[in-house]
């Protein structure tokens, strides 16, 4: 018969799982922040003039 | 020279003790503070199947949320995550204080001030060893070339038999705040080598670091009968490369920039350095969490103080400069298309005839492998070599010594006649 202990991840796991997902939350950022081109000024504000609300994923994540 | 030039620049230290910490402090703040506050949000993007995750972290990010099998396991992650993501950011924050409050001073080597023209300045390492000019990039200081003990390509060049002459370019003066960078080659460079080719008494050995490496190819091209080789560590030229790179994708952002700026305002040394964020906006993060760990009285310890304070120390670039940088290298490749100025005519890779050496290691993020290389094509005497290392690691790390200045010595000393 299954234990509890079997369903339920032990602390030490949990710990490791939370210092690996810091470390690809972090490389994640990095490797949008270096591989995407940044927005000139008009590229940006031409992007911008589309009202927010009616954008097909408002209010999701991004 | 008739007399003695007088050295009336401030020296290094007092200029280092006005540098506090990364530069701009509040962007490297707010990218840090920014990551590990949202890193809770991360944990619920992640178990909604939302959120923008790279091919790179996809994969990884998949697996671990696979282990996640019931409501408080996903709970306990998202404590946990919290917990130490807050436990980073506190890190971080220790590790800039404690690299503010580091006591290191970085020894001033003993040099001779040579030759002063205008605000920049030619210094002599002495010695009875063969002459050499040692240009640096106009961003940072002159000495990275000249660390510290253990980390100088100077010294070690001395050691072996040469004299060093290394430029230090300083905050530009009322003349240089005019300057392009042809003006800077011509006017200050040419000066300072017809100096060090007069105590020789014959054409001398250059070598350019970086954007030094660029300058010294213009001055090879226009006062070659005084230049015997040339070595350029990481010097770009060709800026249409393949690979993506952050000044490529800066230039059109720093076009704007610029054109806002004040007429014949110079470019700050804080927005120099936003560009350079932008080739890595975590490594400050990961940077000083790092040093926050080490012992103090390490030369570890030592070495990233000395580094980092390199690094945020910096003159701002005379506007004609900035743009001649930014807008003709960066965005239109001036250069590499034989289409950069300096004096009244283009600078032509085939007016260069005296051996080159072009190093450039694979992994450097600040100027591609393939930007320096592209100069083999046009030199009719060049050979590549790759130092093994990052920009500035190539320089001064660990690897520095086996990786570059060795391989740089016995190129040096190697007869190119034939």
């Amino acid at each position: 018969m299954a234990s509890y202990s079997d369903f339920v991840m032990r602390d030490e796991d949990i710990e490791q799982a939370a210092d690996l997902f810091l470390t690809l939350w972090q490389e994640n950022i990095r490797l949008w922040a270096t591989e995407k081109d940044l927005l000139p000024h008009a590229e940006l504000a031409a992007l911008l003039e589309v009202p927010l609300d009616t954008k097909p994923d408002a209010g999701e994540d991004a | 020279m008739t007399a003695e030039p007088q050295d009336t620049a401030r020296p290094w230290g007092e200029i280092e003790a006005q540098i506090r910490g990364p530069r701009p402090m509040s962007l490297h703040l707010a990218n840090s503070l920014m990551i590990w506050r949202e890193a809770g949000a991360g944990v619920r993007r992640l178990r909604a199947g939302t959120g923008m995750w790279h091919l790179g972290v996809r994969d990884s990010l998949e697996a671990l949320k696979g282990l996640m099998r019931t409501e408080e396991d996903w709970q306990r992650l998202y404590a946990a995550v919290e917990k130490k993501a807050s436990g980073r950011a506190d890190t971080m924050l220790r590790g800039i204080a404690k690299y503010i409050a580091h006591p290191y001073k970085r020894p001033e080597s003993a040099a001779a001030l040579a030759l002063k023209i205008g605000s920049c300045r030619l210094y002599d390492f002495g010695g009875s060893g063969k002459p050499i000019l040692m240009v640096p990039s106009l961003i940072n200081p002159h000495y990275v070339l000249d660390l510290k003990p253990g980390r100088s390509l100077a010294a070690f060049l001395k050691e072996r038999g040469y004299r060093p002459y290394l430029v230090h370019w300083y905050d530009p003066g009322e003349e240089e705040l005019r300057f392009g960078i042809g003006d800077f080659v011509m006017k200050r460079l040419k000066p300072f080598l017809e100096h060090v080719a007069g105590v020789a008494g014959e054409a001398v050995p250059v070598l350019g670091y970086c954007m030094g490496g660029t300058l010294t190819t213009a001055l090879a091209a226009r006062a070659g009968d005084m230049v015997s080789k040339l070595a350029l560590v990481a010097a770009p030229w060709d800026f249409d490369t393949k690979k993506p790179h952050a000044g490529k994708k800066y230039a059109p952002v720093m076009a704007e920039a610029l054109a806002k700026l004040p007429t014949g305002m110079p470019l700050p040394v804080d927005a120099v350095q936003t560009f350079f964020t932008s080739v890595d906006p975590t490594l400050n993060d990961r940077k000083f969490r790092k040093f926050e760990a080490m012992d103090p009285s390490s030369e570890a310890a030592e070495f990233f103080v000395a580094l980092e304070t390199w690094a945020n120390t910096g003159a701002p670039l005379p506007r004609k400069v900035a743009e001649e940088t930014m807008l003709g290298w960066y965005r239109d490749n001036t250069p590499g298309r034989g289409a950069w100025y300096v004096g009244d005519a283009p600078v032509r890779l085939e007016d260069i005839t005296c051996p080159v050496w072009i190093a450039a290691p694979e992994e450097d993020r600040l100027v591609p492998q393939e930007s320096a290389y592209a100069m083999l094509d046009g030199l009719p005497n060049a050979v590549a070599h790759d130092p093994g290392a990052g920009h500035v690691g190539m320089m001064v790390g660990s690897k520095a010594r086996t990786g570059l200045w060795e391989p740089l010595l016995k190129w040096l000393e190697d007869d190119h006649a034939a």
